[in-house]
């Protein structure tokens, strides 16, 4: 359970950190989503004790990482973007070592679970700078299971690694995550959607947007956007469209006698019926229609634009509050609309 | 602190650093030791301990330079800091780490006067009080390294800045008489301070006006006192670079006086680098 107020960070008249203040729950996996710079790394710094914020408290378990470090760290195993490995090591003397260090409760039966958890049974009496990277990294996550800390902190855990060892590793993490609570980097989109159950998306040092995935998905999108191949006469198809309160939106193109266009609607409605009848009467088939959600990665790039809406922003922050308050403001902006 | 310090002895052994550097220490000490003792017939051990004083000018750096600096570049001191130790078990660990290093050459040193003992009478105590003294001193040097390791991530600049300072210590007595010829000079050393503690300042609160005041006053203070009395700006110079002497209070050891003033000041020089050291790594983790 880590509740963070007001985190504030600055290096020199860069804000790195800005006021970020968010509470996590036990038990679930969480993402850290945004581009690079925004801040994630800075904020899992301050999180583990490695960095002093310059406002703002961070409380671990209830134990102020100002005040009782000593207690807040035992809490914490942190993977940092580079993993913190003594290269003139073996495997085995540098967990050793680590298990000395945190003064963790990890006997052998304990390590050889780590071990085998992370794949490192072969490896073990190799020195570490012999290891390939994937490995290595391999080491850095054994190194912060070391102990059965409570929560995980793992900044981009798979950067580096190849597809398998990628799959391998966010295995790994949700299984991790049915025991411990897991605190996820990345800006890889399709690995944070997969493996977390909330998503944080910082950007430029503030928190722009925090919810599910599929929470995010449903919530960022204004409009519902669809994707069509007709066949027919441009001019047909597009007075048909028109009849039903349809204008194309982004190009139309024409080959070999199939239309391709795109059409939206506002969120909450379904004109796809509307769309048959109209098309039909005009006798043009329709040969595919694809109806396109936001994906994660238009919401991530819409919240963390410099150019973004302003009023679609507020929208989809109010929507992803659970208060009555910010539902009511939802529905009425979209009674507004 | 124990596990830091395990883990930093088997560093030292199982690269050669630790090795060399001791074979390089013993050779030394075994050549002064036969060609004064052996050779010259001094039952004294003083001699041997005080010549090799200068060879710590080398060792200490050497010993020193990777201790806090090469924790820095490779961002292991992230493993170390995101632990459940403080700042103190690292740097006291690492601390005792290099002293056992070099108590290696000491302990072999012990050796030496049982060895005298053998072809005459000689008083045990005096030649272990001066090995001890010898002990502290290498300590001293040996934590002014630490410090400086933690000031940079390049080994190499903190190897030569270490060298450096034990150099100046070094040659204190010669620099003490070159420039305390007169009042004028001991102002401008002042002024110079002044303007050193101004940079500081500055450095430690990111702007220029409360430097330049700092620097401003002090200077002002200085020069109204060198009115008033200029000798007394000249004893306060001396006095202050006479407690920058560092190996100059072996020579008491060295002549057979116990000089417990000595001891002190070798204790409070080891806690005020171990302290400077803990402060930097604090400092920087707010302030990055």
């Amino acid at each position: 359970m880590i509740e963070v107020t007001n985190l504030t960070r600055h290096y020199g008249s860069f804000t790195a950190v800005d006021h970020i203040s968010f509470s996590l729950e036990d038990g679930k996996i969480y993402g850290f989503l945004g581009p690079n710079g925004a801040g994630k790394s800075t904020t899992m710094n301050l999180l583990t004790g490695y960095l002093c914020a310059d406002e703002g408290n961070i409380t671990v378990d209830g134990f102020d990482m100002l005040e009782e470090p000593k207690e807040a760290k035992k809490r914490i195993g942190y993977l940092p973007e580079l993993p913190p490995l003594y290269k003139d090591m073996t495997v085995r003397e540098y967990l050793r070592f680590v298990i000395q260090l945190k003064k963790a409760d990890c006997d052998a039966v304990a390590l050889d679970h780590i071990l085998r958890k992370t794949g490192l049974t072969d490896v073990v009496d190799k020195m570490i700078r012999s290891l390939s990277k994937g490995f290595q990294q391999r080491v850095g996550i054994a190194q912060a299971l070391v102990g059965n800390p409570p929560i995980l902190i793992l900044d981009e855990p798979t950067v580096g690694l190849d597809p398998l060892q990628r799959i391998e590793v966010r295995e790994l993490i949700r299984s991790l995550g049915k025991e411990h609570t897991v605190i996820l980097s990345s800006h890889i989109l399709s690995e944070i959607s997969e493996v977390c159950d909330t998503v944080l998306i910082i950007a430029h040092g503030k928190l722009v947007g925090e919810g599910s995935p599929e929470q995010l998905a449903q919530t960022g999108q204004a409009s519902q956007q669809c994707s069509l191949s007709v066949k027919g006469q441009q001019e047909t198809v597009l007075n048909a469209l028109s009849a039903i309160d349809l204008v194309p939106i982004g190009p139309v193109k024409q080959e070999n006698g199939l239309l391709s266009l795109t059409v939206s609607w506002p969120a909450g409605q379904d004109k796809r019926e509307e769309i048959f009848y109209a098309l039909a009467a005009a006798h043009c088939p329709i040969l595919e229609e694809t109806i396109t959600a936001m994906s994660l990665e238009q919401i991530f790039l819409e919240l963390t634009g410099e150019d973004k809406d302003a009023q679609a922003y507020e929208k989809v922050v109010a929507q992803l509050g659970e208060t009555p308050v910010a539902e009511e403001k939802a529905a009425s902006a979209q009674e507004e609309e | 602190m124990l596990a830091i310090y395990r883990r930093e002895v088997r560093s030292y052994f199982t690269s050669a650093i630790g090795y060399i550097l001791i074979a390089f220490y013993l050779l030394l000490l075994g050549i002064y030791f036969t060609a004064y003792n052996l050779n010259g017939g001094y039952t004294d051990l003083g001699g041997v301990l005080y010549y090799t004083l200068l060879i710590m000018l080398l060792f200490s750096p050497l010993l020193t330079m990777r201790l806090l600096s090469e924790e820095r570049k490779q961002r292991t001191d992230q493993l170390l800091l995101c632990a459940p130790v403080t700042l103190w078990d690292i740097v006291g660990g690492k601390y005792l780490a290099v002293l056992t290093v070099f108590a290696v050459p000491v302990a072999v040193a012990c050796s030496c006067p049982l060895l005298l003992a053998a072809y005459g009478s000689k008083s045990m105590l005096l030649s272990y009080a001066q090995i001890f003294a010898y002990f502290l001193i290498g300590a001293a040097c040996i934590a002014i390294g630490l410090f400086f390791s933690g000031i940079t991530e390049n080994q190499i600049v903190a190897a030569a800045t270490t060298f450096a300072v034990l150099l100046c210590c070094y040659l204190m007595d010669g620099i003490t008489t070159l420039i305390s010829s007169s009042a004028w000079v001991a102002l401008l050393a002042f002024v110079l301070v002044a303007l050193l503690i101004g940079l500081l300042v500055r450095y430690m609160t990111r702007s220029w006006r409360p430097a330049i005041t700092v620097a401003a006053v002090a200077m002002c203070v200085l020069v109204i006192l060198f009115i008033i009395n200029g000798e007394w700006m000249l004893s306060a110079l001396t006095a202050v670079l006479s407690a920058l002497t560092l190996f100059a209070p072996f020579e008491d050891f060295a002549g057979g006086i116990f000089n417990v003033n000595a001891v002190v000041y070798y204790l409070s020089v080891i806690l005020l680098f171990l302290f400077l050291s803990v402060q930097t790594m604090e400092r920087r983790r707010s302030n990055v």
